[in-house]
């Protein structure tokens, strides 16, 4: 049986900080302590009376503690997704320094990754400043004036941010990335800008949370997981006790359709996702969903929605379309008014005589 | 090939016009050099920059994002060279 946190994040940063557009996070303010104690009190098991704006459905078991995100998903609805709590800060560090971390959460208000840099922060009673909205262009000036000793994002966005910075920023003592991968190239030129700063590369999913860390984009599963976490078919499968829900599981595990290539007998990368999806930028995109939206456009006779790795997004989005009176303006704007996300809009778009199909199934591009 | 002072390669800057004319970026590019930013003066985001690598590797054959991250017109050109 599941018990639920009905944790609405919005509300809570609200009682927080009293002010849901204002960029710091404070310490001291007295919600912060209290949600930290209380969310330590729930894992304990103990009862604990409602937070205002939360509603707590408790009972002594807190394995069974849940609680909904809305994520982007792979529509472009925000889709509610279930996570366990446990599961979610199980890979939180405590640290013993008596020095407090600045986060500079670059992740999407809300999303799974910033969910989890909310809980690392909270546990150690650090602070968080969210960048993930501020113009690139002001994200020097707001390093600065905070501190900011960690730095938490994707690689597209540390890229995004790095272009614009014309100094060198020594306050800054650990960049952890996820969502995708992360270049060598990367790392050095981000040594330039941030001279004293570590990596951490963290393979997390919504289903399990994070799993494996790295200083580069190669991975091992840790001696922790032997048993938990198994490489097959090219693919990572995650043992149904590290999972929170059942949805998915074969013969107690679970397949995260992450495919990864061998360096060594027990190095990998993580190279990208099976099972239809690809991920640009740090999100996740079905080129089924972006086919069936250009299919219905008015002259569209076919389309092939395919990746094509590019060395910033890590994929980029591709469209090949056969139809008559097409431009690629015309496709761009009928997907913007269909509310496509931006992300999820084909940046190169090709009107193409006619698709060749392989023996693997492939399509081939004539143009 | 290209024209060595601060002259952007004819080409280069018809890639740069058409990424910034295909995503309807609202800023002014008559007067594009060298020393335009990406980002601050043009208006790309990171979409558009992916855009554009692709659209520069096809026509040059180099991936500008390779090797550096490139912040005006003059890191793409150097790598054309």
């Amino acid at each position: 049986m599941k018990f639920w946190i009905e944790l609405d994040f919005e509300v809570t940063y609200q009682k927080l900080v009293g002010d849901i557009n204002k960029e710091f996070v404070s310490t001291s303010s007295p919600g912060y302590n209290y949600f930290a104690n209380l969310l330590k009190s729930l894992l304990r098991g103990y009862k604990v009376k409602s937070f205002d704006g939360l509603v707590y459905y408790l009972k002594n078991n807190a394995d069974n503690l849940n609680f909904i995100i809305k994520t982007s998903g792979t529509t472009a609805a925000p889709k509610s997704i279930e996570v366990n709590l446990k599961n979610c800060i199980r890979e939180v560090k405590y640290t013993k320094s008596n020095v407090n971390k600045v986060w500079g959460m670059g992740y999407p208000f809300g999303s799974y990754a910033s969910t989890q840099v909310f809980f690392q922060a909270l546990f150690n009673h650090d602070s968080i400043v969210y960048i993930s909205g501020i113009k690139f262009s002001a994200l020097g000036g707001v390093l600065h004036q905070n501190k900011i000793t960690n730095l938490s994002c994707t690689p597209t966005f540390l890229s995004m941010m790095t272009i614009q910075l014309k100094k060198k920023y020594p306050s800054i003592k650990k960049i952890t990335t996820g969502g995708e991968i992360l270049t060598p190239n990367l790392i050095n030129i981000c040594k330039e800008h941030y001279p004293f700063a570590g990596f951490v590369n963290i393979y997390a999913t919504t289903e399990v949370g994070s799993l494996l860390y790295s200083k580069n984009e190669v991975f091992k599963i840790p001696d922790k997981y032997r048993s938990q976490v198994k490489i097959k078919d090219s693919q990572i499968w995650v043992h149904k006790s590290l999972i929170s829900q059942n949805k998915g599981i074969e013969n107690s595990w679970f397949n995260t359709n992450d495919q990864v290539q061998f360096v060594n007998d027990e190095e990998f990368k993580i190279i990208g996702r099976t099972k239809g999806y690809l991920k640009t930028g740090g999100f996740r995109v079905s080129p089924k969903e972006i086919e069936e939206k250009i299919s219905v456009i008015m002259g569209v006779t076919n389309v092939h929605v395919y990746g094509k790795k590019n060395s910033l997004l890590g994929t980029i989005i591709c469209a090949d379309i056969i139809g008559e009176n097409l431009s690629k303006d015309l496709i761009k704007k009928n997907l913007y008014s269909m509310g496509l996300d931006k992300y999820k809009i084909p940046q190169i778009i090709r009107i193409v005589k006619q698709f060749e199909h392989l023996i693997n199934g492939k399509k081939q591009l004539i143009i | 090939m290209f024209n060595h002072n601060k002259m952007i390669p004819k080409k280069l800057e018809d890639i740069i016009k058409k990424v910034h004319a295909e995503n309807e970026i609202p800023t002014c590019i008559d007067n594009l050099n060298q020393t335009s930013l990406l980002t601050d003066e043009i208006g790309f985001d990171s979409f558009n920059l992916a855009q554009l690598t692709v659209e520069v590797e096809e026509e040059f054959g180099i991936d500008i994002f390779e090797k550096m991250i490139p912040k005006n017109i003059e890191d793409i050109v150097k790598q054309l060279k």
